[in-house]
């Protein structure tokens, strides 16, 4: 944690006893960006003693012996605001203790859990990349499958971890494994879908997030989602785990049809993959982000250039509904009428000199997605002078967590686009599901508002285009996000595919009044 | 229209021999509600408060010891609430309770001045005063590390540092309070131990509203200090009446309650159990009334402790032996 | 929608085990079958290397390593069990342990002269005094200083002392046979509290102590062993841990059963005066079974000492300077860390500023599963250092965590007759960093002022993580290859 400030702020006339009062610092204490926490009864003596700590800040002044003063020492003002005001919750409350019915072990290794308890079969380590592989290892020895939500694992441990896995016949899913659902329980960062007869296998995170809420909305379901880690089908690592589930999946009499999702994989592994799909026997449809359709169609498998695509052509089979036709299947920007209004009506006011496109990304493998969907609308000349950031990024999240779980990254971010003159459109993605922000919706509608705000000041409107990855299930609910952002003026998509060809439609409209060639040297900012 | 709905009565278990005194002077005696927390209900009355606590919880200097459930916030009670005190009795009419104190159930929170003979008192506390303070440190170091408990094992255990990160303070200002209530209690015992009684007032002020806690550290060890010393009849045991001037502006109202009996003798039940067991002939029992007695609050029973302590060194040795 | 086909990944259902975040555990509640979150925290005290080499070493059904270490540790337990100690003779060091010349032994791992602590170096200075190699500690000093006495731990004589732990070649010590196992172990007569030999003291009356005990105590307790035949330790130990013993720190039982045990054959064998005389040293002393206590788990370890691949610990031991241990599977080589003062009591007018850090091979005893880990026999113990019978529960428990058995012969009534958790596998010690808990007495820093407290010591974890990466190195188990390639 970095350097940190000491903040205070006074209840009149608080009463709690000292059980509750350390409760409620303990809590504040877990907070981010708090380093500690201090309650304490604003007598003379503990005004002194805060002072000898640096903490007599103004807000402490004219505090009697009967108020209580709430001391944190925190990364910053708004980390401070956070932490104030969780203690009035508590404080403004009931009071009594939380229920607290953590039901953590002193266990403290995986060789004690399964003396314990001898039919474990998965382990979740989330530790710090530095121990991941030893803890992963452990597990593996004795026979447990992994799900590695580690990053910074290096890539030669992950190649042995994996070939171990694979003469064991396990599964190690990750490193840097985002999300996963296996027999109905959701790992990691995952959504409530119903379940079904789709089995998913992915080497993106938010790509399989995304495939599996539209299966759930097209009235399909998942059987397996299983996630191998971005790295899987790198050459070195040669898709050891992707074939793994493969085999599994062909093995699983619950699962009907396969959505396969990947970054195009080195040539090598390509030709094994392709080769597995043609073993499976059963239908497969395969997501490889602007690989070739051509060589899937060869090796038997069905081809989907969005994660939209794939989820309806997956559910179609699933369902034992007629094959979507292609048009509409592809989300072809050209095809949607109503989209293409709502874009020219919103780009009608915009003014001058507004002609880019901010994709500001919480999940890679969306903004992996709408940077392809840019680049087939605009032309990849054109796209180049939008911009899509992932702030998923470990560029972007050093220190701060990520933007699924904390808004607040994006929303800093949200606010400089809207200052940028050349800012036509916002577009984003809200993503929900176990692990997600409790109100990702709720905290960018705030964003946006502000950020309209400030563009309004210097006469300009926003455009603001979002897709919410999530079902009803959700523990944020779909349907509750979705009218927050709507509240807030969001043009909201289906999906991150037509979300991204939404914006591209403003773009376009938005160019025909004004070309973007002035702004030429000022894109790509990455 | 007259509305009638019948009042709950309840019947106390047992109260302090101050308190039918306070409720009816004069009688009957319009009060107000304080403070509600899950084990005790607060009544403000004379600049102090009337506590109603729990029976299992022990009788207290101030209260009243009477079963109302297991969790007081759950009577609808709220603070700034009327009541009523008249003889014998106490009137909640918003939430239609009356508790009754049946004469023949008092207790006194003053020590027994026969219980213990204070040359029978310093000879057992200096046979067992290096092992008793070496479990309290153990004790303490297990229970808390908040308050001020980490005296306890700055001086026994041989830490250099109490505040070190091996106890992992977590308090904000702690090492500065260790350092405060430190010197303050080594003050303490000096005056005492030299028969000085405004020194003894001095520090002994130092160590008002100090700490965490709805009654501050310091209050505690204050507490536990003059209660060691009333324990073994001190000759300077009364230094504090009157001595510490106008608490209420220095302390928690519930501290500075406490603090007012204590000055003048009278203490809650655990603090009679834990001077009780620190002095019994049989030095075994020290260690169970220390355990007993570090269990009260969240770290009140140590801090109380920590004075305790210090209180029974100061009264073992100095003036107040001289026979 | 809900399709009936069941999935074949988990037939059994979900059973997860989470190590890290505790942010998904919420979701894996709800859902999962079972779920256990580990207290977890990075092995090895965070040396991430270790940690890995480490994990390399677990058992692994499928690995030549990880086969071979379980099934090495369970011929080291087999032989724990096993074990059989009895006390046979009293004998001079000469003749028992073969201790020839000007050669003295001291507890802990090897250590020379300037480092040595002061407790030991007074013991030794007396027992150069006692040999008659010198005629003033001065003299003793400079003989040893010009090299004139060599020095070694007595571990490698298969001997144990509590304390500084000195062995002169005249000294009387117990022997005790493993029936089981074949092999011998020794330790002295222990001389009582007070001015004693292994706090350093070597006044006249320590010397004349230990004249008496080569004079009198040795020669009538070895008569009586030959006249009424070993004595089972086991047995003895057996029943002291169920009368409120634990065999390091509290031994009242202990010794009690013994004197009962040898009386008879002491009256019949000695001399009226000498059997009071014996008699009433016995009972005198508290802690006279401690010596024998031992000697009876220095005999049961060293049978399982030695067996490739084990990573059984089968020695801890402190010369007031470093702590050591030894394994198993790395052979006679010590695995060593400077040594801290006992968290403890001290007796009225000492604190930690006088305690020397810890000091003895009386580890011994917690290396075999009792003491420490046998806290759950002996609340008394407990008490003694604040805690309560509680707390004396939580640490056999604990214990056991980071043992491989429970020994039947040494069971624990608190705890319903479970036998005390025996078998310390270093791995489980490194990975869990649940420290071995040792009931130590504390030991004055300066020479023959005696012991000033008593309290619980924690194994220092170094100690166990290189002796981790020691039989890495003899099974070529490296945490990461040097070159990787595909």
């Amino acid at each position: 944690m970095g350097p940190v400030t000491a903040f205070a702020r006074v209840f009149r006339n608080s009463y709690r006893d000292s059980v509750e009062l350390m409760q409620i610092a303990a809590e504040i204490e877990s907070l981010a960006g708090v380093e500690r926490a201090g309650l304490v009864m604003a007598t003379p003596a503990n005004r002194e003693v805060l002072a000898a700590a640096g903490l007599l800040s103004e807000a402490t002044i004219g505090a009697g012996p009967n108020d209580l003063v709430v001391a944190v020492a925190a990364a910053d003002e708004a980390v401070a605001d956070t932490a104030f005001e969780r203690a009035e919750d508590r404080l403004s409350g009931p009071g009594g203790g939380s229920a607290g019915d953590a039901t953590q072990t002193d266990q403290r290794t995986i060789a004690e859990a399964v003396a314990e308890r001898d039919a474990c079969n998965l382990v979740l380590v989330s530790t710090p990349g530095t121990y991941a592989t030893a803890e992963a290892l452990k597990a593996l020895k004795r026979g447990l499958n992994v799900f590695l939500f580690s990053d910074n694992v290096p890539i030669e441990d992950e190649i042995e971890l994996k070939e171990l896995a694979k003469a064991k016949g396990l599964l190690v899913m990750g490193p840097d494994c985002g999300t996963a659902i296996l027999d109905g329980v959701p790992l990691g960062f995952a959504n409530a879908v119903h379940r079904g007869s789709i089995g998913l296998v992915g080497a993106s995170g938010t790509g399989l997030q995304q495939v599996s809420c539209l299966i759930d909305r097209d009235g399909a379901g998942v059987s397996q989602a299983i996630g191998v880690g971005g790295r899987d089908l790198d050459e070195r690592v040669g898709g050891t785990m992707m074939l793994a589930a493969l085999d599994r999946l062909a093995a699983d009499p619950a699962t009907n049809v396969i959505v396969l999702i990947s970054k195009p994989p080195a040539a090598s592994v390509t030709a094994r993959v392709l080769a597995a799909i043609r073993a499976v026997g059963k239908p497969v449809v395969v997501n490889f982000l602007g690989g070739d359709p051509e060589a899937i169609l060869a090796a038997g498998g069905i081809p989907a250039v969005t994660f939209e695509e794939a989820a309806a052509r997956a559910s179609a089979i699933a369902l034992g509904r007629p094959e979507p036709a292609d048009e509409a299947a592809s989300t072809d920007p050209r095809a949607g009428e109503q989209e293409e209004a709502a874009a020219r009506e919103t780009a009608s006011r915009l003014a001058p000199g507004q002609w880019r496109i901010r994709g500001l990304y919480s999940g890679g493998s969306l903004a992996g997605e709408a940077k392809l969907i840019l680049t087939s609308v605009l032309g990849a000349a054109a796209a180049k002078d939008h911009e899509i950031l992932d702030l998923g990024d470990d560029e972007y999240t050093v220190g701060r967590p990520h933007p699924m779980i904390d808004p607040r990254l994006r929303n800093e971010h949200l606010l400089a686009a809207a200052m940028d003159p050349t800012t036509a459109v916002i577009l984003l993605d809200v993503v929900l599901g176990y692990g997600a922000n409790d109100d990702p919706g709720g905290a960018l509608a705030e964003a946006i508002a502000d950020a309209r705000k400030a563009a309004r000041k210097e006469g300009r409107q926003l455009a603001v285009v979002a897709s919410v990855c999530g079902t009803d299930s959700d523990p944020q609910g779909l349907a509750v996000q979705e009218s927050r952002l709507a509240a807030a003026g969001v043009l909201l998509a289906r999906s991150n595919a037509r979300a991204a060809a939404i914006a591209a439609q403003i773009a376009l409209a938005a160019a025909s009044g004004v070309a973007p060639a002035t702004a030429g040297q000022s894109g790509g900012q990455r | 229209m007259l509305i009638l709905e019948s009042d709950r009565t309840v019947v106390a278990a047992r109260f302090s021999d101050a308190v039918p005194a306070l409720m009816t002077r004069p009688a009957p005696r319009p009060l107000r509600v304080h403070s509600v927390f899950r084990s005790t209900i607060n009544i403000s009355i004379d600049g102090g408060l009337l506590t109603l606590a729990r029976p299992e919880d022990g009788g207290l200097p101030n209260g009243i010891l009477v079963e109302l459930g297991s969790d007081h916030r759950a009577l609808g009670m709220r603070a700034g609430m009327a009541v009523t005190a008249s003889d014998g009795e106490i009137h909640f009419p918003a939430v239609h309770l009356r508790i009754v104190l049946p004469p023949g159930r008092g207790w006194s929170p003053l020590f027994d001045p026969d219980a213990c003979r204070r040359d029978a008192a310093r000879r057992r506390w200096l046979e067992r005063a290096g092992e008793v303070r070496t479990a309290a440190a153990l004790i303490a170091r297990r229970r808390t590390r908040l308050g001020v408990g980490p005296l306890l094992e700055g001086r026994r255990l041989g830490a250099t540092d109490p505040t070190s990160a091996w106890f992992g303070p977590r308090m904000i200002g702690q090492p500065e309070l260790l350092a405060r209530a430190g010197q303050a209690l080594a003050l303490l015992r000096l005056a005492v131990e030299t028969g000085d009684e405004p020194r003894a007032a001095n520090a002994a002020g130092r160590l008002i509203g100090l700490g965490p806690g709805l009654t501050p550290s310091g209050d505690d060890a204050l507490v536990g200090f003059l209660a060691a010393l009333h324990a073994t009849g001190h000759p300077m045991a009364g230094f504090a009446t009157g001595a510490l001037g106008d608490i209420s502006a220095r302390t928690t109202a519930v501290a500075a309650t406490l603090l007012r009996h204590a000055a003048a003798g009278a203490f809650a039940e655990c603090v009679h159990d834990l001077l009780a067991g620190l002095l019994d002939p049989d030095r075994l029992t020290a260690t169970p009334a220390m355990e007993r007695a570090a269990a009260r609050g969240a770290s009140s029973g140590i801090d109380c402790l920590v004075g305790v302590l210090d209180g029974l060194d100061a009264a073992a040795s100095g003036p107040g032996w001289v026979q | 929608m809900n399709n009936s086909s069941v999935s074949t990944l988990f037939p059994d259902g979900v059973h997860a085990i989470n190590v890290g975040l505790d942010m998904f555990a919420a979701a894996l509640q709800q859902h999962a079958s079972s779920v256990t979150t580990l207290d977890w925290r990075p092995p090895a005290e965070g040396d991430a290397d270790v940690g890995l080499l480490l994990a390399r070493l677990e058992d692994d059904p499928d690995d030549v390593v990880g086969r071979l270490i379980p099934e090495a540790n369970a011929t080291a337990i087999e032989r724990l069990l096993a074990a059989q100690p009895m006390l046979v003779d009293v004998a001079p060091a000469q003749a028992a342990l073969g201790l020839e010349g000007r050669r003295i032994l001291h507890s802990g791992p090897p250590i020379t002269w300037d480092r040595m602590c002061g407790p030991v170096k007074g013991a030794i200075t007396g027992a150069v005094l006692f040999e008659g190699w010198a005629d003033g500690p001065d003299e003793a000093t400079t003989l040893i200083e010009s090299g004139g006495v060599a020095f070694a731990p007595c571990h490698d004589y298969g001997a144990v002392g509590p304390m500084a732990g000195v062995v002169s070649p005249s000294m009387p010590v117990v022997v005790v046979e493993n029936t089981a196992g074949g092999g011998r172990a020794y330790a002295t007569l222990n001389e009582g509290l007070g001015k004693v030999l292994r706090f350093g003291a070597y006044d006249a009356s320590v010397l004349a102590r230990l004249r008496w005990f080569v004079e009198t105590l040795g020669p009538a307790l070895s008569a009586a062993l030959g006249k009424g035949g070993p004595i089972d330790l086991r047995s003895l130990t057996g029943q002291a841990l169920q009368m409120g013993d634990e065999g390091h720190n509290r031994n009242i039982a202990g010794t009690s059963l013994f004197t009962r045990t040898i009386a008879p054959s002491i009256v019949a064998t000695a001399e009226k005066s000498t059997a009071i005389a014996v008699l009433d040293f016995l009972r005198g002393n508290d802690h006279f079974f401690l010596n024998l206590s031992m000697a009876a788990c220095k005999s049961a370890l060293d049978s399982a000492h030695g067996i490739e691949g084990s990573t059984v610990v089968t020695a801890m031991a402190r010369n007031g300077v470093d702590f050591g241990i030894r394994m198993s599977g790395t052979g006679p080589a010590w695995f060593t860390t400077p040594v801290g003062v006992p968290d403890g009591l001290y007796f009225p007018g000492y604190g930690p500023d006088d305690a020397n850090p810890d000091l003895g091979d009386s580890a011994i005893t917690e290396t075999f599963g009792i003491g420490g880990f046998a806290m759950a026999a002996a609340p008394a113990i407990v008490r003694f250092v604040g805690g309560s019978p509680a707390d004396a529960l939580e640490f056999t428990r604990l214990m056991g965590r980071i043992t491989l058995a429970n020994n039947p012969s040494y069971a624990l009534p608190p705890l319903g007759f479970i036998g005390t958790p025996t078998g310390i596998d270093a791995r489980r010690v490194a990975d869990s960093g649940i420290a071995p808990v040792i009931n130590t007495g504390i030991a004055h820093r300066e020479a023959g002022v005696g012991q000033i407290g008593a309290g619980i010591a924690r194994a220092p974890l170094a100690c166990f993580s290189s002796a981790l990466v020691g039989l890495a190195e003899t099974l070529n188990v490296v945490a990461r290859a040097k070159a990787v390639t595909k």
